[in-house]
């Protein structure tokens, strides 16, 4: 591979391998690691993808490769168990989508199962088709057609949780300042 | 397909539209456009994912000098062609190694020399003189053993005139190369008589099966061919007609 089409790949892809790599691991380091060895490999391997169109797809099964390396090296992914509370909880809407921060929309995304996690973010990063999602993670189509399917769901219960959560502390802030205003009246 | 088939599939539906042209989605498309609540779902769904995408692509920015890292690391990095990466490098030394080892072999191997030159050489000579490979039997019953283990029977070859208590000692010398299996024997006279035995590939023009007589200065020989083996009787201090008696 010359030096061209690496500054290439790196322009391309480096944001949603980034992204991909955090929500796989959940931490800034660890992404960004990840994404380091993703293009360590491609530079020093890289003569094995002989077609450029492939570089792509390459580069996110080489980075989930080595996520997988590191999880059955240290085996220690958090593992997160959806409670049937949130069962009871209605799905989310647009509208209170408004109320999230981008940052906990992030955060619900992290406490998923990384069955879940990987095909949602590969899906969401508008890059792949299920077929390419499939590949990357080496699993079949059907799966990903379920656990993109399962993962939305709970996706959404945990979104619309935490827009509850934010509804109610701000009725409450603005409770609050109703009451400061009213016992500065009186 | 039903509603929720649909929506099954819908649910893989890129929100950028991307998956627009895949024929894939075509069928639960159509029963989107057919279907008021399937439409209304699909259109919920694709805002839900749109504003999903939007955030998590704001949210999983990367650090701003992961950028600089990675393109620095070409520059730290350079890519090794695999003729210059060490394993490498060392297996094509031990490919040359061996090759050369092979080749010294190859090259090295004795080709066939002619008879006249074996004849004066092992027949002319004095076989005592000759170095010796290997353990030399000492007694009769080592020299039988020897034999046998030369698979060399010396009955079935050797003349009438020449028998196995005769045997005096046995040898194996390379010549050129090429073994050559040596039978003393101790004839009547006090004089001694050497059957040597080589393969008959060894020798360019090894003599036919009917045997040879020839003088050699002070040497006498006798040769002849039996199978893949050439025999050669020399007797170093006797005469031609005197090795014919043995016949």
């Amino acid at each position: 591979m010359n030096e061209s089409d690496y500054e290439d790949a790196v322009v391309n892809y480096y944001e949603r391998l980034y992204a991909f790599g955090y929500s796989l691991t959940g931490n800034q380091d660890d992404a960004s690691e990840l994404t380091q060895e993703a293009f360590y490999r491609l530079l020093t391997r890289g003569g094995m993808v002989r077609d450029s169109s492939k570089i792509k797809s390459w580069l996110f099964t080489t980075l989930y490769r080595v996520f997988l390396s590191w999880e059955q090296r240290r085996a220690l992914l958090p593992h997160f168990e959806i409670s049937s509370v949130e069962n009871e909880i209605p799905p989310v809407t647009p509208e209170q989508m408004d109320v999230l921060l981008d940052n906990a929309v992030r955060d619900c995304l992290l406490e998923l199962e990384e069955r879940y996690r990987a095909p949602l973010i590969l899906f969401y990063l508008n890059d792949h088709s299920y077929d390419e999602i499939a590949s990357i993670l080496a699993v079949p189509i059907g799966t990903v057609m379920s656990r993109l399917s399962r993962g939305k769901t709970l996706l959404r219960k945990r979104l619309a949780g935490r827009a509850i959560g934010a509804d109610a502390n701000s009725k409450i802030t603005h409770l609050k300042s109703q009451l400061n205003s009213a016992s500065r009246a009186l | 397909m039903t509603d929720e088939e649909a929506k099954l599939i819908l649910q893989a539906y890129a929100p950028n539209g991307r998956s627009a042209a895949d024929p894939n989605f075509q069928a639960a498309l159509n029963q989107a456009r057919c279907n008021r609540e399937v439409a209304d779902w699909f259109a919920n769904e694709q805002a839900l994912d749109t504003r999903i995408s939007e955030s998590l692509s704001r949210s999983l920015t990367p650090p701003t000098r992961l950028k600089s890292l990675l393109l620095a690391q070409r520059v730290i990095i350079r890519p090794v062609v695999w003729w210059r990466k060490r394993s490498h490098q060392l297996a094509l030394a031990a490919c040359a190694v061996l090759v050369s080892i092979l080749s010294l072999v190859w090259f090295s191997r004795p080709g066939p020399v002619g008879f006249d030159k074996y004849r004066e050489e092992i027949g002319g000579s004095t076989v005592e003189g000759i170095e010796p490979v290997g353990r030399v039997p000492r007694d009769q019953f080592q020299v039988r053993r020897w034999l046998a283990d030369n698979e060399l029977d010396a009955d079935s070859v050797a003349p009438r005139g020449l028998n196995d208590d005769m045997i005096s000692s046995c040898r194996v010398v390379n010549w050129r190369g090429n073994k050559v299996y040596i039978i003393c024997y101790q004839l009547e006279n006090h004089q001694n008589a050497h059957l040597a035995v080589i393969d008959r590939a060894a020798l360019k023009d090894a003599p036919a099966e009917s045997p040879v007589f020839d003088q050699i200065g002070k040497a006498a020989t006798i040769s002849w061919s039996r199978g893949n083996h050439t025999y050669m009787i020399a007797s170093t201090s006797g005469v031609a007609s005197d090795l014919m008696k043995l016949f």
